[in-house]
């Protein structure tokens, strides 16, 4: 079997629709709060609501944004994610306060092999066009009882269908992550991702020029969304006692919707599959000073 | 809006700040500790959209907010056009300790903002944009 292909940037260059966002937060470093961090992490996806399908699989998803996750996470694993790498340098069991592990510790894990480790249609109901906060919770429980799943290693993504729109998506947030507690009373880290394509261009739609990479404009949220999700919960699984700013900002707040220069959102290849994605946090980037990349190989070796 | 909120001179707190209450005091009351600080009048915030929130404020809002303390109040200050970005929220004071607001990916051009009251008193929440809008909210949090 051939070596994947490295993560390499595609697209630098961005669309013009978009002023060019403020550069990374200036409340400097993450700072370890003394809780966990993600040493072994396994996605899973419950697709809510019988809007997505009347068996168990999935008919209505009319961006396709089922099988865009899916290929995401599906590559984001091994030498051939230098993207998620990044989020390695950060760990648990360190004194509270630290801002760099250097090898301390046990660090956020990157896995060897595709990190999702199961999806589910749930179509026992429809799922609520407005769903609150508490329902969204609820459903992530179930579906971790469905799989048998808990603990801060795992996370469950709870996708909304298209057309479902909880109280402020498009508006306030584009998806956001949580940890509730599991029927078996472990921590349960779970995510709210709404629809984004429903979100345009608020959530990342055309957000990075495409070139010949094959990405499709339009879903550009999706892993944009995605990964900064799925980043922050590696680094802070049950919030805010993971690595988070003076400000409260997690790995991807801090970078999210640059456009321009150091850590401008791009298009990179995860396993030889190219996707949009916004830029993480590195502490240990520019000699400790941090920054947003979107490689990274090691700490002298990042961009 | 509450206007009326809005329209509350703090002039008028700081002097019943100073007049004590109205009600009479017994005349052997012993000496009371220092003056309690009266804290201004206030509305209840808008509904929350995230989880572990007391409410919500965006652009639309001024005047006075209550936020119990040891509760988290969220801002979200969306740009009226392309480029015209709010900047980052300040809060004055040291009653308003800044919370996670990395929980959540803001849409594109909005500016995100969480606070938690962290002991009694007042304090003013503020941003301002490019175009020279700018934005004010007073958080009185209270036990």
């Amino acid at each position: 079997m051939a070596a994947p292909a490295g993560a390499s940037e595609l697209a630098p260059h961005h669309m013009n629709a978009h002023k060019a966002a403020a550069a990374a937060s200036t409340a400097g470093n993450l700072v370890y709060g003394g809780g966990n961090v993600v040493t072994s992490p396994t996605v899973y996806y419950v697709y809510w609501g019988n809007q997505w399908g009347t068996g168990s699989t999935v008919t209505n998803d009319p961006s396709g944004e089922v099988a865009l996750q899916q290929s995401f996470f599906s590559h984001a694993y091994g030498s051939g994610d230098s993207f998620f790498t990044s989020q390695t340098q950060y760990c648990q069991g360190v004194a509270t306060g630290t801002t760099q592990c250097n090898g301390a510790g046990t660090p956020v894990g990157h896995p060897a092999s595709s990190p999702l480790g199961g999806t589910w249609l749930d179509s026992s109901a429809k799922a609520p066009s407005r769903p609150t906060d508490a329902q969204i919770a609820a459903e992530a429980v179930k579906a971790a009882s469905h799989f048998g799943i808990s603990g801060d290693n795992v996370q469950v993504i709870v996708d909304l269908p298209h057309g479902v729109v909880p109280s402020g998506f498009k508006t306030q947030y584009c998806a956001w992550h949580d940890h509730t507690t599991a029927s078996n009373g472990a921590d349960l880290p779970y995510t709210n991702m709404p629809y984004i394509t429903d979100a345009g261009s608020g959530c990342g739609a055309n957000f990075v020029a495409t070139g010949s990479s094959g990405v499709n404009g339009t879903d550009e949220g999706i892993t944009i969304v995605g990964g900064h999700e799925y980043a922050e919960t590696l680094t802070d699984p049950a919030p805010s006692s993971g690595w988070v700013d003076s400000t409260g900002a997690e790995t991807g707040d801090k970078c999210a919707w640059v456009s321009s220069g150091q850590g401008a959102s791009s298009i990179i290849s995860l396993n030889g599959a190219n996707f949009a994605v916004q830029s993480l946090w590195s502490n240990n980037f520019n000699n400790g000073a941090g920054g947003c990349v979107v490689s990274y190989t090691s700490a002298s070796n990042q961009h | 809006m509450n206007r009326a909120l809005r329209l509350l001179p703090l002039a008028a707190v700081a002097l019943l700040t100073a007049c004590g209450s109205s009600a009479p005091t017994p005349a052997a009351a012993p000496a009371p500790d220092p003056s309690p600080t009266v804290l201004p009048a206030c509305a209840k915030l808008p509904e929350p959209v995230l989880p572990h929130s007391a409410g919500e404020l965006t652009q639309q809002q001024s005047g006075a907010y209550c936020l119990p303390r040891g509760q988290r109040v969220d801002i979200f200050l969306t740009a009226a056009q392309s480029g015209d970005t709010w900047q980052p929220v300040q809060a004055t004071g040291a009653i308003l300790a800044p919370a996670n607001t990395g929980v959540m990916t803001a849409p594109l051009g909005v500016t995100p903002a969480m606070f938690v009251g962290t002991t009694d008193g007042t304090s003013v929440l503020s941003s301002a944009a490019p175009s020279g809008k700018t934005w004010k909210v007073t958080i009185v949090v209270k036990g």
